[in-house]
């Protein structure tokens, strides 16, 4: 188990390191650099200079990543274009109101996608399979800033039941997490109704009958045990899709997450604040994928033992 | 012997995409209290049907007992409750199945398995319970129970999964154990030692056995007696001894031709010719005719009831009957 844990890690590591190459050679596809952005159009060939020396732009790349990977390995993530403050904690400030959004649709999306899965493996081409059907091809098919409009039109405009925008009180929340999980609830629904019906062919669950457990028992403790396992996986694959979805989301909502500060500069093309939002969202994204890795292993002991 | 479990006129049916096929044509047959009974058979003729059907796990849909009864200890099965049914599982029929591999859950330890299994029958307390599970995992022969309680299915070996199924079937004393095939997916060696075990289990606990299989030498093993069905259908009963010396059955026969045997020499074992009938085609009269060496016309028209023919046996073949003397003489000649 530990060694297992420890792979990960490591395996971690070589991604982020991925990363951080990625990342870096973003700046250097910026038309004209980072000088002339922060000089305007009408800058001279020496100001350029100028401020390419000041930024140590004119050394060779690999000088710069090094030195912009030692800086970021000790938390400095530079300051941004836009106001000179140091870039980290202005993104880790707004950081707990994206978790709070993320763990509330991802919370939605289970609470959607894992009874109507189970009901539709269960009773497979009822009627009830059929419409959770098409409701998981909705969720799929729909893009999530438009549900979000709709949510707002319908609830907030007309109803008046929930906030359009906001973080001041804990319902400001429901909107956007429908909003961002519905699509992961299509996608998970479906999982779990073709993981289930792949493990309820299996012969211990004749075993399990035959030992007198009630179908209730039979399907949610032996049949899920063993079908959640693939959907752990598209769990972990769709977190990283749910923390893109929230630059969007969090425009729509004007939710004060890294996303919407993001999406703000990413329009003032504040370069060293984009390139510090992507390394946090790798960061997170490798952290979710290891918790699930060990939520894995959890549940299966075959993983555990090897 | 008083029967312990009386199948009257089984009629299990599937639906498929070629529409409804018949599984289980009229199936009897009796279990009587302490009895080893084999139900034989190739695949595809019933057998796992019959032993689901008893247990009424066959899977609905597609699957659907259409008519006939079921008496356990005089009560019809197919009349009570699920909730009644689920209290019998377990409890007073128990199951093995053929492949110890896949019949175990790899998520769950197989202690807790078994616990699971004595605590839906039993009120014990969880240092009980686990005491019983030690108990009966010693007691089908598994070396450190201890240890092995809190191992995995896929850390234990073909053979010992399969000690720990007839341990889990086994927790609950039931008064009929089910058999499907509990020794064909293991190595032959591991073969009779599970065999041995059963065969020692059956004599301190006492409980009928319904064997099913399709290898003889298990039959001659184990069984006292042996009902062979060949598609759907019961066309052969007897007590172990008489049916290997005297098969009365032309099918029965063939099964027992081929067998490899040592003390006759032979260049060739004996086959069947051709192959089971499928469920959606059968054939008219006896379902055995299209390959049957004694085959005549009336085999072709009518369906031959199972009689009895005296000693404990019936059969279900023109064979012998007035209405086929003649024909059988002429064939026998051939």
């Amino acid at each position: 188990m530990a060694r297992y844990i420890l792979r990960r890690l490591i395996q971690s590591i070589g991604v982020l390191l991925g990363v951080t190459i990625l990342v870096f050679s973003l700046v250097q596809l910026i038309p004209g650099g980072p000088a002339l952005m922060i000089l305007g159009e009408d800058a001279t060939a020496e100001q350029i200079a100028m401020v390419n020396h000041n930024l140590g732009l004119d050394r060779p790349l690999h000088v710069q990543y090094l030195d912009w990977l030692s800086k970021v390995c000790r938390g400095d993530f530079g300051k941004s274009f836009q106001d000179s403050r140091p870039i980290l904690p202005d993104l880790l400030s707004r950081m707990p109101a994206t978790l709070e959004l993320l763990a509330a649709a991802m919370f939605i999306a289970l609470l959607i996608a894992v009874p109507i899965g189970i009901a539709s493996a269960v009773k497979r081409n009822s009627l009830l399979d059929n419409v959770g059907r098409v409701f998981a091809l909705l969720g799929v098919s729909m893009p999530s800033f438009w549900i979000g409009l709709l949510l707002i039109l319908v609830f907030a405009k007309d109803l008046r039941w929930l906030p359009s925008a906001g973080r001041e009180s804990w319902t400001g929340v429901i909107m956007p997490a429908i909003a961002l999980g519905f699509a992961m609830a299509g996608i998970l629904m479906r999982m779990i109704r073709s993981s289930l019906l792949e493990v309820l062919r299996e012969d211990y669950l004749k075993t399990a009958r035959a030992k007198g457990l009630s179908e209730r028992i039979v399907i949610l403790k032996h049949a899920m045990r063993n079908a959640i396992l693939p959907v752990i996986t598209t769990i972990a694959l769709q977190v990283g899709n749910l923390l893109g979805g929230t630059v969007v989301i969090e425009t729509v909502f004007a939710w004060p997450g890294i996303g919407r500060f993001c999406y703000m500069r990413m329009l003032q093309r504040d370069i060293p604040t984009i390139m510090g939002n992507l390394l946090l969202y790798a960061v997170l994204v490798c952290i979710l994928n290891i918790i699930t890795d060990l939520l894995y292993a959890l549940f299966d002991p075959r993983i555990r033992y090897s | 012997m008083k029967p312990l479990l009386e199948i009257e006129n089984l009629v299990t049916t599937f639906d498929t995409e070629d529409g409804c096929v018949t599984a289980l044509d009229g199936v009897s047959l009796s279990v009587g209290q302490g009895e080893t009974v084999a139900l034989v058979g190739e695949s595809g003729c019933g057998k796992s049907v019959t032993s689901l059907s008893i247990l009424r796990l066959v899977p609905s849909p597609p699957g659907k007992v259409e008519a006939g009864r079921i008496l356990f200890e005089g009560e019809d099965l197919l009349a009570k409750s699920e909730p009644q049914m689920r209290e019998i599982r377990g409890r007073d029929i128990a199951m093995i199945f053929q492949e110890p591999m896949t019949s175990l859950n790899p998520v769950f330890t197989c202690g807790s398995q078994l616990i699971e299994a004595i605590g839906q029958h039993q009120r014990l307390t969880a240092a009980q319970a686990k005491e019983k599970v030690l108990e009966m995992l010693r007691l089908v022969g598994i070396p450190l129970p201890d240890q092995r309680f809190d191992e995995y299915p896929h850390q234990m070996s073909g053979g010992m999964r399969q000690r720990v199924m007839i341990g889990m079937a086994l927790c609950c004393a039931p008064k009929l154990l089910i058999a499907d095939e509990p020794t064909t997916a293991l190595d032959v060696t591991i073969q009779a030692q599970i065999l041995d075990l059963l065969i020692k289990l059956k004599k301190k606990m006492g409980m009928a056995i319904l064997l099913i299989t399709h290898d003889m030498g298990v039959v001659a093993e184990m069984a006292e007696r042996v009902v062979v069905m060949y598609a759907g259908k019961v066309i052969e009963e007897a007590p172990v001894r008489e049916l290997f010396r005297a098969p009365a059955h032309p099918y029965t026969r063939g099964l027992l031709d081929s067998i490899p045997r040592l003390d006759v020499r032979e260049d060739q074992l004996g086959t069947i010719p051709g192959n089971v009938p499928s469920l959606g085609s059968m054939p008219s009269g006896c379902r055995f005719h299209p390959r049957c060496p004694h085959a005549c016309g009336l085999c072709a028209e009518r369906v031959p009831e199972l009689r009895e023919t005296g000693g404990g046996r019936k059969v279900a073949c023109w064979l012998g009957t007035p209405g086929m003397a003649v024909a059988g003489e002429r064939s026998a000649s051939r």
